[in-house]
């Protein structure tokens, strides 16, 4: 049997494109009509690149000469006569039943990493972390956020013991891997505001403290961040993120340029559901907490109440006042706004503004508590 | 502004490249390489990259001939070993022992020069056409001139700017603060500059040291061409935005007025009304500015004697990018081969090849060179895209 190819030859070494006819007998002896190499050579010498749609084939000589032919499927014979496989990836390819397989698997996959698989590795990774790393990195973000936007705590030192105190009570049977420590600041641009810093510290803020009508608030706010470092919730949102950026790479790598906008998305979306889910598992630490210690679970929810009071209607009215006057101000419009709710400004509606915050509704939450 | 096609008395012997792909075609080939590639844990993704390139080469066309492909992905898949490696180190040390942060990014710096070389060379002694390969002329002290020159001569406007600079500082707050602060500000102030330069100092370096073959190219514009483009990108976005916010301004103003939004959602509404506007505007900038470059790129690039030229235009391209933008946002993704078909389509049949000496052209070997430098390049963000 033997096999005729009709295409162009080109020698390797000039850009000059001969037509011709490669001809392969029964022996597999290679040779071209008109003849353009001095001798034959043996069909398994020659290599073929693999099928690639709407390109020509190319069968490469050991020299560096080229053979191009559109004919794939006398190509295909003569190989597979000499026992060589060809276009099996091509064939793949071209099957719709194939790409809408691939499809599911790519989209499943991608759905799995990014709303599951990513946050379960993160979940085991975090503990793993060693804590004077989280530590070091804990006092590197504190010194930065004391750069950028906080400042010196204007509480009294009495007020500074009787909080710190309290935080000692609350957690008195803690046995986690922590150093816990407390740190006041004043807030300023970050207002009522507590958060949990990796390594074991929990900044409080002034405004948070003054907004609290009593030690059970605070409590809630301290255990609920106590509830961050349990969680390790930090360390995870750093895990997760890293994750993310390696999957979409591995994925969309070969994308070529891609927009950033796109490969910044599934981060962004993420993003939103894992603060939601982490606010939620702080919360439950927090009660469950308070269950324990015996402080009325209620107070908990009457200060996320009291600060959504703050953040609709007195943030900035109250922040250019300073110590003393500043609970005072605090006091007395958060008062205020809750005996008349409709003042100054609306009730959190809800709607798309809450999927895209990153706090859950404080509404949902207090009813969460409640159950 | 376009340069004409016909202003050499040879118009003949320039032509258009063709793209002669299809976005369906293209569909099952990436899905099912895609596919492939998370089965194998990442491992095929390297065989997906080439049969990627090899897709989209072979289908532009010049003269009757496709662009080829010929890089091997054994080689891609070990530069990406060691790129994914370099990947994690250099995450896990700026993220968990931010104190060996500045050294690694020193290494970086000295490493990344020669990244930026390998990968020119891998990638171009890859790319071959009528069965000839292009070729790059290595030279390591130029790569190390393009990225280190402008980087040191921004340091050294930044001293000049510090030392200039009273110690104390008024903030927009109103306190003082020591200028010591701000020096990450200043460091990227006095960089913003050396952009242009770098850019045209990346492209000279590039097309200076390519050739097809035994055919050079060289790069005939001046570091003043890219300065005007950007400073023209500039005050036109500037003045854009001047624009949208007078517009926005007024249209709030007759909404709003006497009653400040205070509901949540409205306040969202708001946003939307503010950042759509303001995305179309971004896709219609970065439209012409790509296009301006990629013309002006192209009409600088001498292959042989004759200059390629190009003749893209600003509002195409933003539609394409926007177009292509919405399809992937909406199909989860799904529509990214008829985006990347459509942006080859244009790119092709806007940039014109001087053909006249292509038939003469003869092979030069070259020793062949690694693929990491292209792998690390692409995981770290190094675009050297002509």
């Amino acid at each position: 049997m033997s096999f005729a190819l009709a295409g162009r030859y080109f020698d390797g070494l000039t850009a000059q494109a001969i037509d011709a006819t490669l001809n392969v007998d029964a022996e597999g002896g290679v040779t071209l009509e008109p003849p353009l190499r001095p001798s034959s050579l043996q069909f398994s010498l020659l290599s073929a690149d693999s099928r690639i749609a709407g390109l020509p084939a190319t069968l490469r000589f050991p020299d560096g000469a080229v053979f191009e032919t559109p004919d794939h499927d006398t190509l295909a014979i003569c190989l597979h006569h000499f026992g060589r496989r060809y276009g099996h990836l091509h064939r793949l390819e071209k099957k719709i039943i194939n790409a809408i397989v691939a499809s599911v698997l790519v989209l499943g996959f991608a759905g799995v990493s990014y709303f599951w698989g990513i946050g379960l590795v993160a979940r085991a990774v975090a503990p793993l972390v060693p804590t004077e790393v989280e530590q070091q990195l804990g006092s590197s973000v504190l010194d930065q956020l004391d750069k950028l936007v906080l400042e010196p705590t204007q509480l009294s030192s009495e007020r500074q013991q009787q909080i710190t105190r309290l935080f000692a009570a609350d957690t008195a049977h803690y046995h986690g891997s922590y150093q816990l420590r407390l740190a006041f600041r004043h807030g300023h641009y970050l207002a009522a505001n507590a958060f949990a810093l990796p390594g074991g510290t929990i900044v409080l803020t002034d405004e948070l403290a003054m907004l609290a009508d009593n030690d059970a608030q605070l409590s809630g706010v301290l255990l609920h961040e106590l509830g961050h470092l349990e969680h390790r919730h930090l360390m995870r949102n750093i895990i997760s993120q890293s994750a993310v950026g390696v999957v979409t790479l591995l994925i969309l790598g070969d994308a070529g340029t891609v927009s950033n906008l796109v490969l910044a998305l599934p981060n962004i979306l993420l993003q939103t559901a894992f603060s939601r889910e982490a606010e939620r598992e702080a919360d439950d630490y927090a009660v469950a907490q308070m269950r324990q210690l015996g402080i009325a679970t209620s107070e908990f929810g009457n200060i996320l109440a009291r600060l959504e009071s703050y953040y609709h209607a007195c943030r900035s009215k109250t922040a250019s006042e300073n110590g003393p006057q500043q609970d005072e101000a605090i006091k007395r419009c958060v008062a205020a706004k809750q005996a008349n709710p409709t003042s100054g400004q609306d009730d959190n509606t809800g709607g798309w503004t809450d999927y895209l915050s990153t706090h859950p509704a404080t509404r949902e939450r207090i009813d969460r508590l409640s159950k | 502004m376009d340069r004409p096609i016909n202003d050499t008395n040879n118009n003949n012997s320039r032509q258009a490249l063709e793209f002669t792909g299809s976005g369906t075609e293209y569909f099952g080939i990436w899905i099912v390489n895609l596919a492939l590639t998370i089965v194998t844990l990442g491992i095929f993704s390297a065989w997906a990259k080439v049969r990627r390139l090899r897709y989209f080469y072979g289908h532009t066309r010049l003269d009757g001939h496709g662009f080829e492909y010929l890089g091997d992905p054994k080689r891609i898949l070990i530069g990406r070993l060691i790129a994914v490696s370099l990947l994690a180190i250099y995450s896990a040390v700026t993220r968990y022992l931010p104190a060996y942060a500045f050294p690694l990014v020193c290494v970086l710096a000295v490493l990344i020069p020669f990244i930026l070389v390998s990968s020119i060379a891998f990638t171009l002694r890859n790319t071959a056409y009528r069965h000839i390969r292009f070729r790059f002329r290595t030279s390591y002290a130029a790569a190390y001139k393009v990225v280190w020159l402008p980087i040191l001569l921004s340091l050294l406007l930044a001293g000049f700017v510090y030392s200039a600079l009273p110690q104390q500082l008024a903030s927009n707050q109103g306190a003082m603060v020591d200028k010591a602060n701000l020096l990450p500000q200043i460091l990227l102030l006095c960089f913003i500059p050396m952009i242009p330069w770098l850019d045209y100092l990346r492209a000279r370096f590039v097309i200076d040291h390519s050739q097809y073959g035994s055919l050079r190219c060289n790069f005939t514009a001046g570091a003043g061409s890219f300065y005007g483009l950007y400073g023209l990108m500039l005050v036109i976005t500037l003045g854009a935005m001047l624009l949208l916010l007078m517009i926005l301004g007024v249209i709030f103003s007759a909404i709003f007025v006497g009653k400040p939004p205070t509901n949540p959602a409205a306040l969202g509404k708001m946003v939307l009304v503010i950042v759509i506007p303001v995305y179309l505007v971004m896709f219609l900038l970065s439209g012409w500015f790509t296009s301006r470059r990629n013309t002006l790129l192209r009409n600088s690039a001498m292959f042989g004697k004759q200059a390629l030229s190009g003749d893209f235009k600003g509002g195409a391209m933003a539609w394409i990018l926007f177009t292509n933008l919405l399809g992937m946002v909406f199909t989860l993704g799904l529509f990214y081969p008829w985006a990347a078909v459509r942006q080859a389509r244009y790119n092709a049949v806007h940039t014109w090849i001087p053909t006249e000496e292509l038939a003469s052209v003869t092979a030069e070997h070259d020793v062949d060179r690694s693929a990491v430098g292209e792998e690390i390049g692409d995981f770290f963000d190094i675009d050297i895209g002509l």
